[in-house]
């Protein structure tokens, strides 16, 4: 499989010096699902605002994939969702359309069928403030997967939900990439997350985030929570705890503060 | 498929949620006025009853003395808050795209800001003369500052991760004009809108008292003169009135151009 995205020796520091990045290299396979997991701080949305063209790397290249039918050839879901509130739930999952210019039937059809997968249907004229924190979370899913970039960058997209809501959307976000295979970057904190979702995943460490260890995630595909209970999950979930736990002290250290992590009780699902 | 649940209800009401409470209150207060004016051993001249106001107030409407002089005040106050608001925003934006023109104009709006639109007077006095262009700019110049500073403010408060959501789906510099940040600039303007028009209203009748220029502000003078009180409170109350239906038509368009943000729009 051809590689989608190039990654090579890509730091980035902040213009009062802080480093961000301290040289990361890797490679995104075509049709991938790529998770990077890393501790709070470690410089993982920098990564992801650079792949994404949003900030020039300080050394270090990204090799893109270009696209001639001119649609972003890498779209990010971002953390906060950026949705625009002036806008309602269809001219939201429609707007990185209409901003490319293109948006005919063909385009049309694209955003009414992801309102439909994500359960939006009957409230396309809502405004954001309208729906709940969920609701919101499935506009953005509908519009990432409707502007259908190259790649798609995703900066935590479910951090900020409930554990009930978090898992019915990862269930369906796997469900719908599943169903159309694109090359994903996903940023995450939960290794749960991680497990649960990716092909390959990259472990961070703290700032400057280098990559400390890459995995691949054995199970295959169509996956569920089921994958929960498999003993190989345990077994790379304490890997992953191991790896990501020592980096979480290292950069609270470096930071002087102490936060509560991820919480142990995801080892006894 | 799931269907929809009903809208939630909007998040604050146009006015106080119940308008009948002050309505009560306002009622029951003009009642004692009537009644302590009525039965009391030495009525003040400074404070006629409600009865003789409303009956001045009718004369008023009647003979036409309303109409004659509310009309050239508004035509003041709307000529002068439209070139002022309009000027206010063009300058808020103008600060808040370019750093440079910020670091320029923004003392100068901090240092005029708080010196009295009225004290300027004489000197638009001796610019203009005597006439409606110097109540006009004098109103643009009372509207300006507000609309100015708050469209600045919400310049600033511009989301980045919105201006950065844009440029990922590749807006160019003119569709992230029109597309993020106008529209989140807009709350901003309305509110600042609203404080520019009544500051414009105070400013117009002021220098309508001043200046004898025929408006509310030389009926109120006046009313004083000839002590007739009715008459005096009762255009008083024509000018409450204006404010709070300048604000409710504010708060309309607001609700038309903003849905997203009424209750930020004031």
């Amino acid at each position: 499989m051809p590689a989608k995205l190039t990654v090579s020796g890509l730091a980035k520091s902040f213009p009062n010096g802080c480093p961000a990045l301290g040289g990361v290299d890797f490679e995104v396979m075509e049709g991938e699902f790529l998770s990077i997991l890393g501790p709070s701080a470690c410089g993982k949305t920098t990564l992801l605002k650079v792949l994404a063209g949003l900030l020039p790397p300080t050394a270090g290249e990204v090799t893109k994939p270009q696209n001639a039918s001119g649609f972003p050839s890498c779209g990010m879901l971002f953390q906060d969702l950026a949705l625009f509130p002036w806008k309602t739930v269809q001219e939201n999952v429609a707007v990185a359309l209409k901003f490319k210019g293109k948006y005919g039937g063909e385009q049309k059809a694209a955003v009414s069928h992801y309102l439909r997968k994500m359960k939006l249907g009957g409230y396309e004229g809502f405004y954001p403030h309208q729906l709940s924190g969920g609701m919101k979370q499935r506009v953005a899913l509908a519009r990432i997967f409707a502007s259908d970039p190259e790649v798609m960058l995703m900066d935590e997209p479910f951090g900020a939900l409930d554990a009930a809501t978090r898992r019915l959307l990862q269930e369906e976000l796997v469900s719908l990439w599943e169903s159309r295979r694109k090359t994903v970057v996903f940023v995450t904190h939960s290794i749960t997350e991680a497990l649960l979702l990716s092909d390959r995943i990259l472990v961070l460490s703290a700032r400057p985030g280098k990559i400390k260890k890459t995995i691949q995630v054995p199970f295959t595909r169509p996956r569920s929570y089921g994958i929960l209970s498999d003993c190989r999950f345990s077994a790379l979930e304490s890997e992953l705890w191991g790896l990501l736990g020592g980096e979480v002290e290292k950069s609270l250290k470096e930071a002087g503060q102490v936060e509560s992590g991820e919480a142990p009780s995801v080892f006894c699902p | 498929m799931t269907k929809p649940a009903p809208l939630p209800p909007p998040r604050r009401e146009l006015f106080a949620a119940r308008p009948q409470n002050a309505l009560l209150a306002f009622l029951l207060l003009a009642l004692a006025w009537e009644a302590a004016g009525t039965y009391a051993a030495r009525p003040s001249p400074l404070f006629p009853v409600p009865s003789s106001i409303l009956a001045a107030l009718y004369a008023s409407v009647v003979s036409g003395d309303l109409f004659q002089y509310l009309l050239p005040t508004l035509g003041r106050l709307f000529a002068g808050f439209f070139a002022g608001a309009a000027a206010g925003a063009a300058v808020g934006l103008l600060c808040g795209a370019r750093r440079f023109a910020d670091s320029v104009l923004d003392p100068f709006i901090s240092a005029a800001y708080p010196i009295p639109k009225a004290a300027l007077i004489p000197v638009l006095l001796l610019a203009f003369g005597f006439g409606n262009a110097l109540i006009v700019v004098l109103a643009a110049v009372a509207a300006f500052f507000p609309v100015a500073v708050t469209v600045r403010a919400g310049y600033f408060r511009v989301d980045r991760s919105l201006v950065d959501a844009a440029r990922n789906m590749g807006a160019g510099r003119a569709r992230i004009v029109c597309d993020v940040v106008l529209p989140s600039v807009t709350p901003y303007l309305l509110a600042g809108a609203r404080l520019g028009l009544l500051s414009a209203m105070q400013v117009v009748v002021v220098a309508e008292m001043l200046l004898s220029a025929k408006g509310v502000g030389r009926m109120l003078w006046l009313s004083g003169e000839w002590l007739r009180m009715d008459v005096y409170y009762g255009y008083l109350a024509v000018l409450a009135l204006t404010g709070i239906a300048a604000a409710w038509g504010l708060k309309k368009i607001a609700g038309k151009l903003a849905p997203w943000a009424v209750t930020d729009a004031g």
